[in-house]
């Protein structure tokens, strides 16, 4: 799928001086879905790799804040925002899963593996870890979507509150008229 | 519930009068909304992107929808099952998001709100400094006039005085060598015609010389005004 280059674009962007001026350009998001599963077969078809041809794609992006450094007063706890920038393709012949995630740092890739993983964590569902048949991958790959969701939900109701906590503190002043 | 709450804190927010705000205080705020707006934004790209994913799967698994050939999974129960169970979480997730997307568009409005009131507090602030400079700059303007006046009441007496200083007319006890017979008459006045001339000499050019250089002054800032005139039309 062409347009996943634009969600890898995202993670740097380069004024015209050539300098870094964003480490991720925030504004930047979007969707992209492809369905090829007509028969006859559309698209590439590998069969050594078991893919019969029949697939859709999807790309996205997320986006999270995250607490990159906490410090005494709290006015100058350091945040970030964080993207994924997420391909997946579903070849229905077989049922093989492609995933490309594009993270900063890896924790994606940890969560991803414990939960889908031959190794991973034994306390997660046993079925989002069953690619025998099609049906077993498919119901797999719903189970990424969400940890990817989850993944994205998390910190925001930290950053929102420690954004409501350091305007009262400011524009009130020392003294407590609240 | 919340316009009371707001009004009655805002009540008192402008009673504590000695909270001065400053200009770093003031970026700051600003810097937070535009934080607070950014974050706005991010939320509500996840929500569309949720809802897409999740609608992209409900047309792939609808039975009745022509345009894809989702078969033989779409009509496997246990996909089906799976699917609902996915919705129902991505719809929590939605929902997470929508909710924190709500909040923060509140504090925004609230932050804006304050803003606007820190800034009053500035102005107002502002306004008392430069009308205690304005009632001082009015009493030194006073003074000021009163110095003139005097000056300008002085101004005859000082000249006479001045020229008196000088030895174009003197008065003097006659009892020089020069004085010949009448002596002992009491002050004389002598007039000295030489020193006037050279008086007259110096004193004339000068006067000349200071109202040509306040004159030149005036041209030139005249020429000055009139080049930057022309610099802005054009």
């Amino acid at each position: 799928m062409a347009s996943f280059v634009d969600f890898i674009t995202m993670f740097a962007v380069k004024g015209s001086s050539g300098r870094q001026v964003e480490p991720v350009e925030l504004r930047f998001s979007g969707f992209r879905e492809r369905i090829l599963l007509a028969r006859p077969a559309r698209a590439l078809a590998l069969p050594s790799l078991g893919l019969g041809g029949r697939n859709y794609q999807l790309c996205y992006s997320l986006k999270r804040m995250n607490l990159r450094r906490q410090a005494a007063k709290q006015e100058d706890f350091l945040w970030s925002a964080r993207h994924s920038a997420v391909h997946h393709q579903f070849d229905i012949e077989k049922g093989v899963t492609v995933w490309v995630v594009a993270s900063a740092r890896d924790e994606l890739r940890g969560r991803i593996k414990q939960l889908t993983g031959a190794n991973g964590n034994a306390d997660f569902r046993q079925e989002d870890r069953c690619f025998a048949s099609a049906e077993e991958s498919f119901i797999s790959s719903l189970a990424v979507h969400l940890v990817l969701a989850q993944w994205a939900t998390e910190d925001w109701r930290g950053y929102i509150r420690w954004l409501e906590q350091v305007l009262e503190e400011k524009v009130r002043g020392d003294q407590a008229p609240f | 519930m919340l316009t009371p709450a707001l009004l009655s804190q805002t009540a008192k927010f402008l009673q504590a009068s000695d909270f001065e705000p400053d200009a770093d205080n003031f970026l700051f705020v600003q810097k937070k909304e535009d934080d607070t707006n950014k974050a706005m934004m991010m939320l509500d790209a996840n929500v569309s992107i949720l809802e897409s994913i999740h609608s992209f799967y409900q047309g792939l698994m609808d039975v009745n929808n022509p345009n894809t050939n989702f078969d033989p999974l779409r009509h496997s129960s246990a996909c089906r099952d799976a699917l609902a169970d996915f919705a129902l979480q991505m719809r929590e997730f939605t929902h997470d998001f929508r909710m924190h997307g709500a909040r923060a568009r509140t504090l925004a409005k609230i932050t804006a709100d304050r803003k606007d009131l820190v800034q009053q507090k500035l102005q107002a602030h502002t306004n008392s400094v430069m009308e205690s400079l304005t009632i001082q700059s009015q009493r030194e303007a006073v003074n000021m006039r009163i110095i003139s006046v005097l000056g300008f009441l002085l101004l005859p007496a000082t000249f006479v005085s001045t020229f008196f200083s000088t030895d174009v007319v003197k008065y003097q006890k006659d009892d020089g060598p020069g004085a010949g017979g009448d002596g002992g008459q009491g002050p004389r006045e002598s007039y000295s015609p030489l020193a006037m001339e050279r008086w007259v000499e110096v004193a004339l050019p000068m006067t000349v010389l200071t109202f040509a250089a306040a004159y030149m002054m005036v041209y030139w800032e005249r020429v000055r005004r009139w080049t930057r005139l022309l610099a802005c039309t054009k």
